[in-house]
């Protein structure tokens, strides 16, 4: 299962991937990562029976967990359709309708939560874990 | 063609009133031309729905037993200044929870109020003879309050910035999240339906105008804060009744690492009172022209990139320096036409009838700077020369100069003295203790925060707090190191100041 690892200004220089590994025993792999000023994000590959038992380790050290197995998802009734999030998407997988509402095609996102800060209803949501 | 408001609102009261929204009249002027669609219309709704930050609402909360004369007064963690009367208090949309911060404002109280939800008031006082009482704490509803009216000192824009960012780190803005190398343009308005860019002389549009506020009556009080109508900037400040309006038609907001603002749907009836009025309503996007702006200059004249239309804006993508740049609106295009279809809807079935303004607004001049008493200084008033080393160099020669310098930071910089990246007295004091002596560019950190002479130093301290680093190498347009900022100057200018 992929997860999105998030690391704040706390932790961001603290051994966490080596110690999940080395506590767990589970071999992690890490798809792509970034840090920008003082947070990180990491996307990693964690097989699905250990998936727990390493989230567990980590959300105990501070790490956000977010699913990337489940799509973002959007509250439509609550969706005020300005379209903040529109150009916030790199892959255009957030678009305008005819009618001027905003439509997410889940099929297209690539789960990177661009759009869930974006949006000032905070209608967007990436699953927790 | 010349007809008076009483003449439709004798035409709302017997159901023969011939009602369009701006987006219609837009196409049926093109369609039977000014003459014609004057005669056959007698209102054109206008509607947006954006973040207006300047927005509150006074409450009366009704006197307790005994009674208090507040000091202050909190609604679920969020003040409300109450420095008016006893039990009065304004509450703004962007105030910040004293507890949770950007993620709940003013406007989410607001909103909870709307939803019908109970709000927890807290609030102080220092007691007196005719209101002994010290403290509150009660929880409220809507219902519960005497009073609870919406004053919003600035709404309605008649347009508004396009923004985007040149720098090279995402920025968030109240525009936004705008990403780095222009990574995304943002705008707002509600363009062909924007109220006051359908009657730009404010003609119809003025003190006592009633008008549809947050999905109720509500009326115009004034121009609005920064009015500035020369540039095409009007803006209103509007009141109504909180306690009739609508949550669809008002929704709490926040703006990520920026703060909490207030969606407020805010609709105008235009009476087409003669061909020059039909004219002005026949507005089109491609006529409502605005300038796209840097918003990573953070001072109070950003570089104006071009103009665009909103039809251009609308278009979903505009070309900056030969870019194609996505482009996305903040306020909503889909409720500004909600609102301008049910103040149609309420005109047409008699629930609306149209007012004449007491007064009208200014339709000359433009908003003052700040008249600022003390000079801000600038990072050349505060730089210091700084010592650099050429690429190539290796640790041990980085630590030497650092030794002789007596500098805790060593720019980096290439053949024409260009900077390429900086070396800390940690990095070297690290790579050596490591034994790694060797080239300087594995261990030097090639993203460099800089600033330009010119920058204010506020702008220094932001940059340090926010990147969490202790110096900023100050270059020119070139790249070229002129010398160096650090948070141990800037404190010790800071407490020089303070001594002074």
């Amino acid at each position: 299962m992929k997860l999105l690892l998030r690391f704040n200004s706390e932790i961001i220089k603290k051994p966490i991937i080596a110690e999940a590994v080395l506590e767990t025993g589970v071999k992690l792999e890490i798809e792509r990562a970034r840090v920008e000023g003082p947070q990180g994000e990491i996307v990693v590959n964690v097989p699905d029976d250990s998936c727990r038992e390493v989230v567990n380790v980590l959300k105990r050290k501070k790490v956000e967990v977010t699913r990337l197995d489940v799509p973002i998802t959007k509250d439509e009734e609550n969706c005020i359709h300005c379209g903040a999030c529109v150009s916030a998407c790199p892959v255009g997988a957030i678009r305008y309708e005819y009618d001027w509402r905003v439509r997410m095609d889940e099929k297209l996102c690539v789960q990177c939560g661009n759009c869930v800060n974006a949006c000032p209803v905070r209608v967007i949501k990436l699953p927790e874990y | 063609m010349r007809r008076t408001i009483e003449e439709i609102n004798e035409k709302i009261r017997d159901g023969s009133v011939n009602v369009v929204t701006a987006e219609e009249m837009t196409a049926l002027v093109q369609e039977l031309g000014v003459s014609e669609a004057a005669r056959q219309v007698d209102v054109v709704t206008t509607g947006t729905f954006g973040a207006m930050c300047s927005s509150g609402v006074f409450f009366n909360f009704g006197h307790s037993d005994p009674p208090i004369k507040m000091q202050r007064v909190w609604l679920n963690d969020v003040e409300a200044y109450t420095g008016i009367a006893a039990v009065d208090a304004y509450l703004g949309a962007t105030q910040l929870s004293d507890t949770k911060g950007m993620d709940y404002g003013g406007s989410h109280v607001i909103e909870d109020l709307l939803k019908g939800e109970e709000v927890w008031l807290k609030a102080i006082a220092y007691g007196t003879d005719c209101y002994p009482r010290k403290r509150i704490d009660t929880s409220i509803t809507l219902d519960d309050m005497n009073q609870a009216i919406m004053v919003n000192p600035r709404n309605a824009y008649q347009k508004y910035n396009a923004a985007t960012n040149c720098s090279s780190k995402t920025i968030y803005t109240y525009m936004g999240t705008l990403l780095p190398n222009n990574g995304n343009v943002t705008y707002s308005g509600a363009g062909v339906l924007s109220p006051l860019s359908n009657d730009p002389n404010y003609e119809t549009i003025g003190v006592g105008t009633r008008i549809f506020l947050g999905g109720a009556q509500g009326y115009i009080i004034s121009e609005g804060t920064q009015h500035s109508p020369s540039g095409g900037f009007g803006t209103l400040m509007v009141t109504g009744n909180l306690k009739k309006m609508k949550r669809e038609y008002i929704r709490a907001a926040t703006f990520y690492k920026y703060g909490t603002t207030m969606y407020v749907g805010l609709g105008i009836p235009i009476p087409i009172l003669n061909d020059d009025i039909a004219r002005a309503t026949a507005v089109s996007d491609a006529e409502i022209v605005t300038g796209v702006y840097d918003y990573s200059v953070p001072r109070r004249s950003k570089p104006e990139l071009r103009k665009v239309t909103y039809e251009e804006l609308k278009s979903g993508m505009i070309d900056l320096n030969g870019k194609e740049v996505k482009t996305s609106s903040l306020s909503s295009f889909y409720m500004a036409r909600q609102v301008a279809a049910e103040l149609k809807s309420w005109i047409k079935s008699g629930k609306f009838f149209l007012s004449s303004p007491v007064e009208r607004i200014p339709v000359e001049g433009s908003t003052k700077p700040m008249k600022q008493t003390q000079e801000m200084p600038l990072i050349k008033d505060v730089m210091v020369p700084v010592a650099t080393i050429k690429v190539g160099f290796s640790v041990y020669e980085a630590a030497k100069k650092i030794i002789e310098d007596r500098f805790n930071h060593l720019p980096v910089v290439d053949e024409d003295k260009r900077l390429v990246g900086i070396v800390t007295s940690w990095d070297v004091s690290k790579a050596l203790a490591l034994s790694k002596d060797g080239d300087l560019a594995p261990i030097m950190t090639r993203n460099v925060i800089t600033v330009s002479p010119e920058d204010p130093v506020d702008l220094a301290v932001r940059l340090l707090e926010k990147h969490n680093i202790s110096a900023l190498p100050v270059i020119d347009k070139d790249r070229k190191v002129l010398g160096i900022v650090t948070g141990e100057g800037l404190s010790k200018l800071i407490s020089r100041g303070l001594r002074q």
